[in-house]
């Protein structure tokens, strides 16, 4: 607490200073004191809780908890996208906020789900009655090689959710498709805020393959504490989520080109098309009756310049289409973007004036049916289904989602990924409708068999499930 | 669902005296690859070690699933290939046999002669055969078995032994060593036709015998049968068991050799008899000493697998009639482009009476029968009035068989059931294609492509039959410096389209005489198009 007004009050020094026209004074870059570690372990302690939810998933319910960070007073958490996965988002229930007792049990906070925001990779969660917490503030502050970095994390659930100091040394800053700070040393758990010595939050820990993210991870519960994470995503690349916050009602609205299977120009392609040392990328394919379709955008097309400016470099021309896919993800559906590209070879640029729309629904927001008797699930077609399985984008059919495993469905050869086409010779349209014509048919006859005309593979397949007698 | 696993063992020695000594290698290495020709994940496991072999050859056929494990058994390179066929074993349903005809039973007498009158027949065949690796054509080396069918030195063997040889070598019951070339191959039976070089065999005076092909449709189950062969290069191997199965079916899967799609037109016997990598190609005999199968598939213990000899019969003979001095014999069949499923318990959905008609359960993209109107879902009953019933599994190969026979290029009447309704159509027939297409090598850019089937357009839901699709490339030349990869498919050449492999041979040779120092091409990957550029040097 007192290291924060402490660096407020820095701030405003510097701010005055550079008022005066004087260069401000570089800030100490020498390791924190004993004391001051104490002091900014205190500090950030109350601001971290963790989340909890239920995964009721078809085949039975399965507690998950992480980390989580107070980023609003009035009881606001954000975690990272990683804690949900590709959960459906019907089947996340039970939100709760614990918030770690030194002298009691851990307390328990109804709270309510707020949305994700696949632009940052953040997920948020809030308590559903008001709080009056100590936030966490996190600015821009681009870390120099060398600058001491301290995190502070909660140890897992069996641990009581204690929190805990780790510290380390900037190594080097990777750039790539997702902005990565490399440390010697260590870092507190994945999803635990990093702060710089002046007790500034700049960064969050990130999920590096071999960590854990589970608070409630019954195999390895101190994975984070014997094998701790040294990688940190810095603010700059999440800090959008804070002016325009997901909410139930308004959840973040992607936008989208509709440009697919971007490559990243390699150097010997981009030499040929006299773009020598200037990123660029081409598109592979354009999806009818998108915006980008409508703007004129060809495949095979070569995007040199987005709204005038050069593409970002990455370090592997392979980082290229997901550094330009995060760019466009930041603009607002509605926006107008303007692509420079180059068509053929010696050609001027052409310029392309695409307005973005929405990014079709995912899978994980598509509606669901479980068909219980016959153990199987079922789910909406979206578009990367029918992308996928080179049908048109209005075409019928329902994805097999879910199976229980050696239950009359499996046994019959149904098989996840399958598109359902038709059941029982008639045409099968969404969900809902899938479900009405389901339970008739299983109320009408029950013991006769159920015959599915599926989509797998490219060929169509001919599924007898026989109910069990 | 088809995964093959190749056990490679190291290449035997070789005869010496008569005798092979096997020489294994030590150290064992697995990698895994994806298959070219598909999206199934293909594993090949090296086991350069005979323990891990044999170790392999135990396992338990069935696992969790009914998975059950058979392999291609020929001692390629000592290369074995394996498939796993999943699904439950189909009940064994009983063929017309005649129960009271007594058929040949080993005695011990019966074993001596029939060894006596097949042993002169049998060779061991060492076989270079032509694949592509790393851009270029090479060989790869294996040991086969093999069974003379008439005075003329004719042997018949498996694909997987001869199929695409380069260079074969016959090894003869008296020991004696004979040079001879391929005739013929067919994939889809897993059958090949090799000539022994007559001219040497008079000039050396060397006597050989042929086999007597016997019938394989009067096989009775329980019967005792011999096979004979070189398992693991042991060359002359007999050994003794019983027809367990005369009409096995492996549906729904399909088989692989490679690439090549196999075993869609027969059923295949299934016996006890124990054979090994190496056996393939070699005789199964009853105890009349008559060839009534040829031994091609092992699924361990004692599962294993031969193709009945009528099947071959008809084989030898197509392959005979279409060879000449400068080009190999084939098989050639008509496609409809149906997948045909049996009806077994669908009758009564389908409204149709039992044994009657055939369930087309899918319809090829740009296929005759797609041509034709044939939907999916409709009870395909006569073709040209001849009704075509499969009800069980053990059908389809003889189902798909008619449609194979059917003469290519011929306009034939469909009969189906749709709803309620009986409608016809016509159909015109056209030549059956793999997915394996044609392929060459390109040296300088140090690459190999294949021509794109239709069946291979299909498999890979590509829009269309056009390019060729790398198969193989050469580390360090400009393709893959260029960063193309197996299964990409060239559009075109510095903006010219390609249609087939003689385009692209064309574009590629104006290309070197040129000494283009880059190549522009436009290659499909998955559903994207992308440039590659091919800096060449000459």
């Amino acid at each position: 607490m007192k290291n924060f007004w402490l660096s407020l009050a820095l701030a405003l020094v510097s701010i005055v200073a550079g008022c005066a026209h004087t260069p401000p004074p570089p800030p100490s870059r020498a390791p924190l004191s004993a004391d001051a570690v104490a002091q900014q372990y205190q500090a950030i302690t109350p601001s971290l809780v963790a989340i909890q939810y239920v995964w009721e998933s078809e085949l039975g319910r399965h507690e998950i908890i992480g980390a989580g960070i107070v980023v609003g007073d009035d009881g606001l958490v954000m975690t990272s996208l990683g804690l949900l996965g590709q959960i459906p988002d019907e089947q996340m229930k039970d939100f709760k906020i614990i918030v770690p007792s030194d002298s009691g049990d851990p307390q328990e906070l109804d709270a309510v789900f707020q949305g994700r925001d696949e632009r940052t990779e953040l997920a948020f969660v809030k308590t559903r009655d008001p709080q009056k917490w100590k936030s966490i503030k996190f600015i821009e502050q681009p870390p120099q090689v060398g600058d001491y970095v301290y995190s502070v994390g909660l140890m897992p659930k069996d641990a009581g959710y204690k929190s805990y100091f780790m510290s380390g040394i900037v190594a080097t800053t990777l750039r790539g498709e997702l902005p990565q700070i490399v440390v010697s040393g260590s870092l507190a758990a994945v999803d635990s805020p990093v702060f710089n010595a002046q007790g500034d939050a700049i960064g969050i820990v990130s999920f590096a393959p071999g960590q854990g993210l589970l608070l409630n991870n019954p195999t390895d519960s101190l994975s984070a504490v014997t094998n701790p994470p040294r990688l940190f995503t810095p603010t700059r690349f999440f800090q959008q989520s804070f002016s325009d916050l997901p909410t139930p009602e308004n959840p973040v609205r992607i936008p989208w080109l509709g440009a697919m299977q971007l490559t990243g120009l390699t150097k010997d392609v981009a030499e040929y098309n006299n773009l020598k040392d200037q990123p660029a990328v081409q598109v592979g394919e354009v999806i009818h009756d998108t915006p980008a379709d409508q703007a004129g955008l060809k495949q095979g097309d070569i995007i040199v310049k987005v709204n005038g400016a050069p593409l970002e470099r990455g370090d592997q021309p392979e980082e290229l289409p997901m550094i330009l896919h995060r760019k466009l993800m930041r603009m607002k559906v509605g926006d107008q973007v303007v692509l420079s590209v180059l068509r053929h070879r010696g050609q001027p640029l052409e310029e392309i004036k695409i307005t973005l729309a929405e990014q079709p629904p995912r899978p994980m927001t598509a509606k669901r049916y479980y068909a219980d008797d016959l153990g199987f699930g079922v789910r909406d077609s979206v578009f990367i289904d029918t992308y996928a399985r080179h049908l048109a984008t209005d075409a019928k059919g329902v994805i097999v989602s879910v199976l229980r495993p050696q239950g009359s469905a499996e046994s019959g050869g149904l098989r996840l990924g399958d598109m359902i086409q038709r059941m029982n010779g008639e045409v099968v349209g969404d969900v809902v409708d899938f479900q009405k014509s389901y339970e008739q048919l299983r109320k009408d006859k029950p013991k006769e068999s159920v015959v599915l005309v599926v989509l797998r593979e490219g060929r169509e397949d001919t599924i007898r499930i026989e109910p069990p007698q | 669902m088809v995964m093959s696993i190749g056990s490679v063992v190291a290449d035997s020695a070789g005869e010496a005296n008569g005798w092979p000594s096997v020489g294994f290698s030590a150290g064992t290495r697995s990698i895994e690859t994806q298959a070219l020709a598909s999206n199934r994940v293909a594993t090949f496991v090296l086991l350069a070690h005979p323990i891990g072999l044999r170790g392999r050859l135990r396992q338990p056929i069935a696992d969790q699933k009914g998975l059950m494990r058979v392999f291609i058994i020929s001692h390629f390179g000592g290369i074995a290939l394996a498939c796993l066929v999943a699904g439950p074993p189909v009940l064994a349903r009983g063929s017309d046999q005649n129960r009271g005809d007594p058929f040949p039973s080993a005695t011990p007498q019966a074993v001596v002669d029939v060894e006596a009158r097949i042993f002169p027949a049998v060779v061991r065949l060492d076989v270079a055969q032509e694949i592509y690796s790393e851009g270029k054509r090479t060989v790869r080396r294996g040991i086969g078995s093999g069974v003379i069918i008439d005075d003329e030195g004719r042997i018949l063997t498996n694909f997987h032994v001869a199929g695409r040889a380069a260079e074969i070598d016959v090894t003869l019951f008296n020991k004696e060593r004979v040079p001879a070339h391929l005739v013929g191959d067919d994939h889809w039976t897993d059958l090949a036709v090799v000539q022994m070089d007559m001219d040497h065999i008079r000039e050396k005076k060397i006597e050989f015998k042929h086999a007597e092909l016997g019938e394989s449709k009067t096989l009775i189950t329980g019967q005792d049968v011999m096979a004979i062969g070189t398992p693991f290069g042991l060359a002359r191997t007999m050994t003794l068991g019983i027809v367990s199965n005369n009409e096995r079916t492996f549906y729904p899967e399909q088989m692989q050799i490679d690439e090549y799609e196999t075993g869609n037109f027969s059923n295949w016997i299934q016996m006890d008899t124990p054979i090994n990598p190496g056996n393939s190609g070699g005789p199964l005999v009853d105890l009349t000493g008559k060839v009534v199968g040829i031994n091609t598939r092992g699924g361990g213990q004692n599962l294993n697998f031969a193709i009945p000899i009528d099947t071959a019969k008809e084989v030898i003979h197509q392959i005979l009639a279409s060879a000449k001095p400068d080009k190999k014999g084939r098989v050639d069949r008509s496609d409809l482009g149906i997948d045909l499923k049996p009806l077994q318990d669908l009758e009564t959905f389908y409204d149709i009476d039992i044994n009657r008609g055939v369930l087309v359960n899918s319809v090829d993209r740009n296929s005759p029968a797609e041509r034709a109107g044939v939907l999916t879902q409709d009870i395909l009953l006569d073709i040209n009035d001849k009704p075509i019933n499969v009800r069980f599994p053990e059908e389809i190969a003889a189902a798909r068989k008619f449609i194979a026979d059917l003469p290519i290029g011929s306009d034939v009447r469909l009969t189906l059931k749709r709803g309620k309704q009986t409608i016809h159509v016509t159909a015109r027939t056209q030549k059956l294609q793999g997915a394996v297409g044609e392929e060459k090598e390109f040296k300088v850019w140090g690459v190999s492509v294949r021509e794109v089937t239709r069946a291979y357009a299909n498999e890979q839901q590509l829009d269309d039959d056009q390019g060729v699709v790398v198969t193989t490339l050469n580390p360090g030349y400009p393709a893959a410096k260029a960063e193309l990869e197996p299964g990409d498919v060239i559009r075109s050449v510095n903006q010219e389209p390609i249609t087939d492999l003689d385009e692209f041979k064309k574009l590629y040779d104006a290309s070197v005489k040129a000494a283009d120092p880059a190549v522009l091409l436009d290659i499909q990957r998955g559903r994207g198009r992308q440039s590659a550029v091919l800096k060449v040097t000459y």
